[in-house]
């Protein structure tokens, strides 16, 4: 008698099989849907100004490079190729050591030349400032 | 009769026990499931400028420009004044998700710093994509 009602509850065990195939679905949907983007980014954000900041003070120390409206740039008001900026700058640099470097893009210039710009500075490790000139 | 249902017993443990793979495969799901961000993909693909010092990030919200400079977020174009908003909502929906911005290499300057700014004021860490 006891044996056979242990019979019965051996053969009510939950079927999981429906489950687990919900399960193994789901996990697969997860599985690919994690690595599906891959996304690789440069950091535009701006410092925080100093505090008591004295604009006169730090224009005189600063290097000026400007993209213009149709993708001319110029440092210090020369004019230079966007590709040969850094080096420009650089020659400046030996001259006036420690000197911050503004970034002035014109809001009509390309997106690529603001990117490539700040990287080209970055890799070289000087902090740099972006301002936008609107006109 | 001792014996015949120890036998019985030997018989049931050989078959397949699934309990360590389910414990090993919830782990697993439920690992992915938290680890796994929603990314509204933005509709467009624009080109984005070259760079050698950009980093991997995970996105969360992106916004593409394209060329056009149309601001483009979860496949609609959207104006300046009204991309606020709308990143405001993706903001409350995955607060700590980080930004991307995706402009296009032609795309204006302004367009895409107008928009970092925007997204940096919200207190969302936004990068600018490149390839």
């Amino acid at each position: 008698m006891r044996r056979r009602v242990r019979h019965g509850g051996d053969d009510a065990d939950v079927d999981m099989t429906p489950m687990l195939d919900i399960v193994f679905i789901m996990l697969i949907f997860f599985i690919v849907t994690a690595t599906f983007l891959d996304e690789t980014g440069i950091d535009l954000t701006q410092p925080p100004p100093p505090p008591n900041d004295d604009p006169n003070d730090s224009k005189a120390s600063a290097i000026a490079v400007y993209v213009d409206g149709k993708n001319r740039c110029s440092v210090d008001g020369r004019g230079a190729e966007c590709d040969r900026v850094s080096l420009a700058v650089e020659g400046i640099l030996a001259d006036k050591p420690g000197a911050s470097i503004i970034l002035k893009v014109h809001e009509e210039a390309d997106n690529q030349y603001l990117v490539g710009l700040k990287d080209s500075f970055d890799q070289r490790e000087w902090t740099s400032k972006i301002e936008i000139i609107k006109g | 009769m001792a014996r015949r249902s120890r036998v019985a017993v030997e018989a049931e443990d050989t078959e397949l026990n699934m309990t360590p793979m389910l414990d090993v495969v919830f782990i697993l799901l439920i690992f992915f499931i938290v680890t796994s961000v929603f990314v509204k993909a933005p509709g467009i693909e624009p080109n984005k400028p070259e760079a050698v010092t950009d980093v991997d990030l995970p996105p969360g919200i992106i916004v593409a420009i394209s060329r056009d400079n149309e601001i483009w977020i979860d496949k609609m174009p959207y104006d300046i004044n009204e991309v606020r908003s709308v990143i405001m909502a993706l903001r409350d929906e995955n607060p700590k998700a980080p930004g991307m911005i995706q402009g296009d290499a032609e795309a204006e300057a302004g367009i895409v710093m107008q928009v970092q700014e925007l997204m940096s004021d919200l207190g969302i860490d936004t990068r600018v994509a490149t390839q």
